[in-house]
C-alpha cells in the first residue's frame, strides 16, 4: 500500500478511536448527567461529571493520535508494533481512568421536587476489570507482534518487496 | 502462511469473541434494567402495601415493623444478592439535658439478603424486625427521658437501603432512601 492510503486509513481509524472513546462516553455520560426515574430526577453530581470527561477526553485523544500512527504505518512493520503496543498500553490507561475517575461506581443523587431524597449506586469494577483482562491478553499479542516482527524482519521485508516487485512488473 | 501467523489469528479469533460476548452481556445487562425499572411496570416495589409498626418504647420487646415488597425480574439475567437495609431514627426532647435538647437515636438497624430471583420470576415477602431482631434496645429512652411538652413526643425517620447485582454479577447497583418520614408518635 503506498503512502496516501496508509495516510487514509490512520485518519478513518482516528476517527473511529475519536468516536469510540471519547464522543460516545461523552454523549452517554452527559445523557445520564440528569435523568428521569419513575417521576423523579436522578442527578449525577457536577464535580464528578467534570472529572469522569476530563479523563476521558485526555486518554482519548491520545488513544486516536496513537491509531493514526499505528494504522498509518506499513503491515508488519516495527513501527507499526510499537505504535500497536503504545496504543493497547494507553487503552488499558483509559479503561482504568474509568476507575480513578470515579465512573466505575457512579454514584447519582435522587432528587423530588428540591429535596434530595436518597442517591443511586452503580458499580461496575467487575466489568472493568473483565475488559482489563482482556486488554492484558491484547497487550501479550501485540508484544508477541513486535518481537515476531523483530525475528522474522528479513523475511517479512524479503515478501513485501517480492509483492512490490512483482506490481511492478505487472 | 508462517505457523507464527497462524497462532497469532487463533488468538485474535479468541478474543473477538470474548470482546463481542461481553459487549452483548452489557447491552443485554442495560436493556433488562430498562425493563426492569420501567416506571407504569411495577416491578420493583418496596413497600409493596401498608407498613405495620408498633413503636411502643415502653414495651420494647413488643416493638415490631414489618414491610411487604415485591420483586419481578423481568431482566434477561438473575438479580443476585439482594440485599435489603433498614434503618430507623427516633427524634425526641431530651429530658435528661438542661435545655430538653433534640436528640437523633438509632433505633433500628438491620439488613437481610434475600439471595437470588432468577430471571423471569418473583420475590414476594416480607421485611421484618421483632424486639431484638433489629430494634437497638440500648439507644431507645425510658419514658422519663423523654420531653413530654414538645408535640409531637417522638418522631420516626427511615433510611432505606437496597441493593443487587446483576448481568452475571458484573454490575452492583444500590438504592439508598434517606430520611423518608414515617409518622409521630404522642404518648
Amino acid at each position: 500500500m503506498g503512502a496516501f492510503p496508509n495516510i487514509l486509513k490512520g485518519i478513518i481509524y482516528m476517527g473511529v478511536y475519536i468516536t469510540t472513546t471519547m464522543v460516545v462516553p461523552f454523549l452517554t455520560f452527559t445523557w445520564i448527567k440528569e435523568v428521569q426515574l419513575l417521576g423523579v430526577s436522578i442527578v449525577l453530581e457536577q464535580l464528578e461529571y467534570n472529572r469522569i470527561v476530563f479523563w476521558i477526553s485526555a486518554f482519548g485523544l491520545l488513544i486516536s493520535a496513537c491509531a493514526f500512527f499505528n494504522y498509518s504505518s506499513p503491515k508488519q512493520s516495527i513501527r507499526k508494533g510499537t505504535f500497536a503496543l503504545i496504543q493497547i498500553l494507553l487503552n488499558c490507561l483509559y479503561i482504568w481512568s474509568y476507575k480513578f475517575s470515579g465512573a466505575t461506581e457512579v454514584k447519582f443523587e435522587i432528587v423530588f421536587e428540591i429535596t434530595n431524597v436518597g442517591f443511586i449506586t452503580i458499580d461496575v469494577q467487575n466489568m472493568v476489570m473483565l475488559y482489563m483482562g482482556i486488554y492484558f491478553l491484547t497487550i501479550v499479542l501485540k508484544g508477541y507482534d513486535l518481537v515476531d516482527f523483530v525475528i522474522n524482519r528479513d523475511k517479512i521485508r524479503q515478501k513485501r518487496y517480492k509483492i512490490i516487485e512483482g506490481d511492478d512488473i505487472l | 502462511m508462517r505457523p507464527s501467523r497462524i497462532f497469532r489469528w487463533i488468538v485474535r479469533l479468541f478474543l473477538l469473541v470474548f470482546t463481542l460476548s461481553l459487549t452483548g452481556v452489557s447491552l443485554l445487562g442495560g436493556f433488562s434494567a430498562v425493563t426492569i425499572l420501567d416506571p407504569d411496570s411495577y416491578n420493583v416495589n418496596i413497600p409493596d402495601g401498608p407498613i405495620v409498626a408498633n413503636f411502643d418504647i415502653t414495651n420494647k420487646s413488643a416493638m415490631s415493623i414489618s414491610i411487604p415488597f415485591n420483586i419481578t425480574n423481568v431482566g434477561v439475567y438473575d438479580l443476585d444478592e439482594i440485599t435489603i437495609g433498614f434503618q430507623i431514627g427516633m427524634i425526641y426532647g431530651n429530658a435528661s439535658t438542661l435545655l430538653n435538647e433534640i436528640t437523633n437515636v438509632k433505633i433500628f438497624d438491620k439488613t437481610q439478603n434475600y439471595g437470588s430471583v432468577l430471571h423471569g420470576d418473583v420475590l414476594k415477602d416480607i421485611f421484618s424486625g421483632l424486639g431484638s431482631d433489629g430494634f437497638i434496645f440500648a439507644n431507645i429512652p425510658a419514658l422519663i427521658e423523654i420531653d413530654r411538652f414538645r408535640n409531637p413526643d417522638l418522631e420516626f425517620h427511615a433510611n432505606f437501603t437496597f441493593s443487587a447485582m446483576y448481568s452475571l454479577r458484573l454490575y452492583k447497583f444500590t438504592v439508598n432512601l434517606i430520611n423518608y418520614s414515617l409518622g409521630v408518635l404522642d404518648i
